[in-house]
């Protein structure tokens, strides 16, 4: 039951890329077979979802299915050892679900990218690529791999932010760049030195000649392995230096004395070195979730990129970020975590406020959106630094519930914005007797962005705030502050609405009452699914949670017992 | 009298073991000779082309046998796998100069230029293997000679402005370097630096004038891979001098340089034992290259003016990577210079294409040359952004290697300063993004200004060499076990 099916959904889109950048399909042809692969990986994700599995036990090898393991380098450098990295994917819950939100999202987006016809083959050749980094990111188990298709990611949205955006495209485009390529650096760093630190103790028995092969690998090896490590039995040459994000995980594979070793008292600025990593990691994944400070990459990139992207920037590049900062920051530093809680949490609370101040203020639409993303991303963070199993599933729940609202509330911005250019709320009025069953579409994700009850916001946002309520790290105030900023997040929706879509019909900037046409059968499709899986979600959450649950329990295990621990030798 | 027949005898020997250097001294020979008396530019082009390849095979044929350390006329001149590691990199290097050179559009002399690239490809080969200071002085002054006479190809005045600032700052640096030389001489007694009398004498001598000794040998070498402070010249030689030999310029001397400035570096720094302390001392220079080399270019409108600030970050980058003072950080400088090399080439050859068919000098008039040009744009993309770090490219795995050596550095050492060159060397990344991407973004998102310009070549030999450079360039990222496999069998130091 294993396959290639993971391999498959990442390379499909790319070799797809490649013919429809290097032979002369027409258009039509081109955003046909865009749709295709996108159909066919989400038939491939929902395979994947119904024949998913994951058994209970220690966060490990063992919680991945699917598991793709081939080598792809492996040099030894001078006295430092070797250097080994695989291709190596696999999913688990958490990674599935983050696979199935960005299989929907691309079917959806691809809808939306129909009418686009200027230099169609470079857009969707650029599109394709995106699609296949994406994947490639959710299920990579190998740092570097995560990290190649983490910044592979950057190119194709550069250029089509920047050829196919609006008007301030060139400078939203490299300013995007800029930006996450900045925090692609910090999590460079802790990457390197991760490098450094970890060894693989499958190949370093294989290289003491412990075993032979890989396949008499057992719990007893391993054990052997770490003893001789921590007595410093192994001599530096004979270490293999590892990239694989689960043994990075387990203190046992640190090297003793290296830079994160857990029982160092390595210093730098009076903060153990790991805690430092932690931080760096940390920032560089803060940019792309974005969490305030760091966000402000974000409205630019927003609001000049044309509606698929944003739909695809908000829908998943930003869980990306989210999804980075548990696979490959808190699952590694769980100390860091435990150590920063406070602080973790008080960012998610102050991206919440924020956000929602500044959607307050918008007066563009894609603005608003934009930044009542950042506020529902905060909650991501709220959720993870609360380290309570309601917060974590909660987060995960949110990540998906944006993507999929954030998805639909962009696409809203679209259909207004293919039809007069123009986004300014201020310069519209009366929508509803011209646009009947748009206002409605846009009452149901406006409703369930703010977290009405019935819908999979309600749910995340509600398991978020019980998290940070009981958790064992957060003040009480920071769950009252943020369940109090939902109250915002009704009044900047209903403010629109009423601004918007109510009174008599008016519209500033042109006479012209044709353009205002209703919701095309295209545009019905892109929005039904998404209304339905919001729904869906709302009602029964438990289609979800089943999925995510034991990632759940083994990340909440994992970050709390490794990371007192950790947290307790580091700080001694 | 035995004595000496016994010296004699051995000097006979040593002279087996040069093949490589003889073919180019002999294709030196040929083509001046043949230019003389026939004239003839193809005849003369295939003889140094063919007398290149003779070279490069003898230096892979002595790479692949049994490696043996030996020191050659009476130590003057050190034989290593190392060595003839070095010697390869920079053979091929020459050979590509020379393809480009051949297929650029220079109408006057251009044997004389192929003399003199052969020749400062002789010096490089003889500087990489010295072992004795004189040798040094000696190999880089016929290096800088036949550069002060390539940088004025172009013969126009701009050419010769720059030639003659090189050739000023050139011999100031020299002077300098010669004064250094003769006080470590003075000091230490002998000229061979790796004597065990040199080590000894330098471990009693004091830290101020061992300080100042070390600043003015090393000025003449850090002249000549353009670090900072001494990176002046090369913005006025890269735009004026001729693609081909600007190319050659970026790479060849610069890595002749770093090979013989890990040499001395390594002999001065008496095995950590030296009052300098020189990790701090490497690792200033190289973060001040770096982050003066990518703050200039950020300003430049030159595409080749840039490229020479872009080359000058660069040299930082190498030298970071001896500031780590480790094997490792030695192997991970020898694969980043490799893929600095194959894609800086890139880049100049797609420079002197644009030149060649479309005329283009500054960033502005590759304005939407990518509807025109998308291959060779695609090109040009990948190795940009090999040269800013970026994966899928080798640039990254280079990166990622030096910073390594210094995170592995820094984690026995406790040195602060190696981790801060780590941290900004590595943010600096951000700020070449931002000029790399220069060019690119003017060939794709900015229209063309006048629609009269169009080319008359369709795919030049340059596109070809560029493609074979980009494609290593992508599997040196995808399987860099291939050239590390190489490289592992070398021991750098000595």
């Amino acid at each position: 039951m294993n396959g290639a099916l993971l391999s498959i959904l990442i390379f499909l889109p790319i070799l797809a890329s490649a013919i429809v950048a290097f032979s002369p399909l027409s258009q039509k042809l081109t955003k046909y077979i865009t749709l295709l692969v996108a159909g066919v990986q989400l038939l491939i994700a929902m395979g994947l979802y119904l024949n998913f599995s994951q058994t209970a036990g220690e966060y490990g090898m063992t919680s991945f299915s699917y598991v793709e393991k081939v080598k792809w380098f492996e040099f030894s450098l001078a006295n430092y050892g070797k250097i080994s990295a695989d291709y190596f994917v696999g999913i688990d819950g958490l990674g599935l679900s983050m696979v199935l939100l960005s299989v929907l999202v691309m079917v959806i987006a691809t809808i939306s990218s129909w009418n686009i016809t200027d230099r169609y083959k470079g857009y969707f050749a650029l599109f394709l690529l995106l699609n296949g980094a994406i994947i490639g990111c959710f299920v990579a188990l190998d740092f570097l791999l995560f990290y190649l298709f983490f910044e592979f990611m950057l190119l194709p949205m550069y250029f089509l932010i920047g050829l196919w955006g609006g008007p301030r495209r060139e400078y939203a485009s490299i300013k995007f760049f800029l930006y996450t390529l900045f925090g692609s650096i910090l999590i460079l760093i802790v990457l390197i030195a991760l490098n450094i630190s970890t060894i693989d103790p499958v190949k370093t028995a294989i290289e003491v000649d412990l075993i032979e092969t890989a396949d008499q690998y057992s719990e007893k090896v391993e054990t052997q392995v770490h003893k001789m490590l921590n007595f410093g039995k192994i001599s530096s040459t004979m270490h293999v230096h590892t990239f694989n994000l689960i043994y990075m995980t387990d203190p046992a594979n640190l090297i003793p004395g290296s830079i994160l070793d857990t029982e160092g008292t390595r210093m730098l600025l009076g903060l153990p070195l790991r805690l430092v990593a932690f931080l760096l990691i940390f920032i560089g994944f803060a940019i792309k979730i974005p969490v305030v400070p760091f966000h402000t990459w974000l409205p630019d990139a927003h609001v000049e990129a044309p509606t698929p992207i944003s739909v695809i920037l908000a829908g998943v590049l930003l869980k990306v970020g989210a999804y980075g900062l548990i696979r490959a920051g808190i699952f590694i530093f769980p100390d860091g975590l435990i150590h920063f809680s406070w602080w973790l949490g008080l960012l998610g609370v102050i991206s919440i406020i924020y956000g929602a101040m500044n959607a307050l203020a918008s007066n563009d639409l894609k603005k608003l959106i934009a930044y009542s993303s950042v506020s529902h991303m905060g909650f991501v963070l709220l959720g993870i630094s609360a380290l309570s199993s309601e917060g974590f599933g909660g987060a995960i729940y949110q990540m998906v519930s944006h993507g999929v609202i954030a998805a639909g509330l962009f696409l809203i911005a679209g259909v207004l914005s293919d039809r007069t250019h123009d986004r300014l709320i201020e310069n519209y009025s009366g929508l509803a007797q011209k646009m009947p069953k748009y206002t409605v579409m846009v009452v149901i994700f406006f409703f369930a962005s703010m977290g009405l009850p019935g819908f999979s916001g309600f749910i995340a946002e509600i398991f978020v705030l019980i998290g940070s309520f009981i958790s064992p790290l957060l003040p009480g105030w920071m769950m009252i502050v943020a369940s109090i900023v939902l109250v915002l997040s009704a009044a900047y929706y209903l403010w629109t609405i009423q601004r918007m879509f109510y009174g008599p019909f008016y519209y500033r900037l042109s006479d012209d009452r044709t353009i205002f046409t209703d919701l095309t059968k295209r545009e019905h499709l892109m929005f039904w699914p998404l209304v339905v899986i919001a729904l869906l979600l709302g009602i029964f959450p438990h289609f979800l949670f089943d999925l995510i649950n034991e990632s759940v329990s083994q990340g909440i295990d994992l970050l709390s017992a490794q990371g007192l621990v950790n947290l307790k030798s580091i700080i001694k | 009298m035995e004595e000496l027949s016994q010296k004699l005898s051995a000097l006979i020997n040593d002279l087996g073991f040069l093949g490589a250097e003889y073919a180019v001294a002999a294709t030196i020979i040929l083509v001046l000779l043949f230019d003389l008396f026939l004239s003839n530019r193809r005849l003369s082009e295939s003889i140094a082309v063919t007398g290149l390849l003779i070279s490069i095979y003898l230096l892979v044929t002595s790479f692949s046998g049994p490696g043996s350390t030996k020191f050659l006329f009476q130590n003057m001149l050190l034989l290593s796998k190392a060595a003839v590691f070095w010697k390869i990199v920079v053979a091929v290097s020459a050979l590509f100069c020379i393809l480009l050179f051949i297929s650029s559009n220079s109408k006057f002399r251009r044997s004389e230029a192929l003399i003199f690239i052969l020749a400062l490809l002789l010096a490089s080969n003889f500087l990489i293997m010295s072992s004795n200071l004189l040798m040094v002085y000696f190999c880089i002054e016929t290096i800088s000679i036949s550069s002060y006479i390539l940088a004025y190809f172009s013969f126009d005045k701009k050419g010769t402005e720059a030639a003659l600032k090189y050739l000023l700052f050139g011999a100031t640096s020299a002077a300098v370097m010669l004064y250094g030389l003769s006080l470590l001489f003075a000091i230490t007694g002998t000229l061979d630096f790796t004597s065990q009398q040199f080590v000894d004498t330098l471990l009693a001598t004091k830290a101020l004038p061992l300080i100042i000794i070390s600043i003015l040998v090393l000025a003449g070498i850090l002249f000549k891979i353009a670090a900072v402070p001494f990176h002046i010249w090369s913005p006025d030689v890269y735009t004026a001098a001729p693609t081909p030999i600007v190319a050659l310029f970026s790479v060849v001397p610069k890595i002749a340089g770093i090979a013989i400035l890990i040499k001395i570096v390594l002999a001065l720094n008496l095995f950590g034992q030296s009052a300098i302390n020189w990790p701090v001392m490497i690792s200033t220079i190289a973060l001040a290259t770096i982050t003066v080399g990518n703050f200039s270019a950020l300003w430049q409108s030159n595409f080749k003016r840039m490229m020479a600030y872009s080359s000058i970050a660069q040299t930082g980058f190498l030298l970071a990577a001896v500031a780590a003072f480790s094997e490792v950080g030695l192997s991970s400088l020898s694969f980043y210079a490799i893929v600095f090399a194959l894609a800086n080439l890139a880049v100049f050859a797609l420079i002197q294409f644009f030149e060649k068919s479309y005329q283009t000098v500054g960033m502005k008039d590759y304005s939407g040359l990518f509807k025109k040009e998308p291959i060779a744009g695609v090109l040009l993309l990948v190795a940009l952004l090999s040269l800013t770090g970026l994966p899928p490219t080798a640039g990254f795995t280079g990166k990622f290697l030096i910073f390594g050596a210094l995170w592995d550095s820094y984690s026995i050492s406790e040195n602060n300063w190696l981790l801060t060159l780590l941290i900004f060397g590595l943010l600096n990344t951000v700020v070449s993004l931002f000029y790399y991407l220069k060019v690119p973004y003017f060939m794709i998102f900015k229209e063309a200004e006048g629609s009269g310009k169009n080319s008359q070549i369709l795919f030049g030999l340059e596109n070809y060499l560029t493609a074979l450079l980009v494609v290593a360039i992508l599997l040196l990222f995808f399987r860099p076990d291939w050239l590390m496999g190489w490289i592992n069998n070398i021991n750098f130091a000595f």
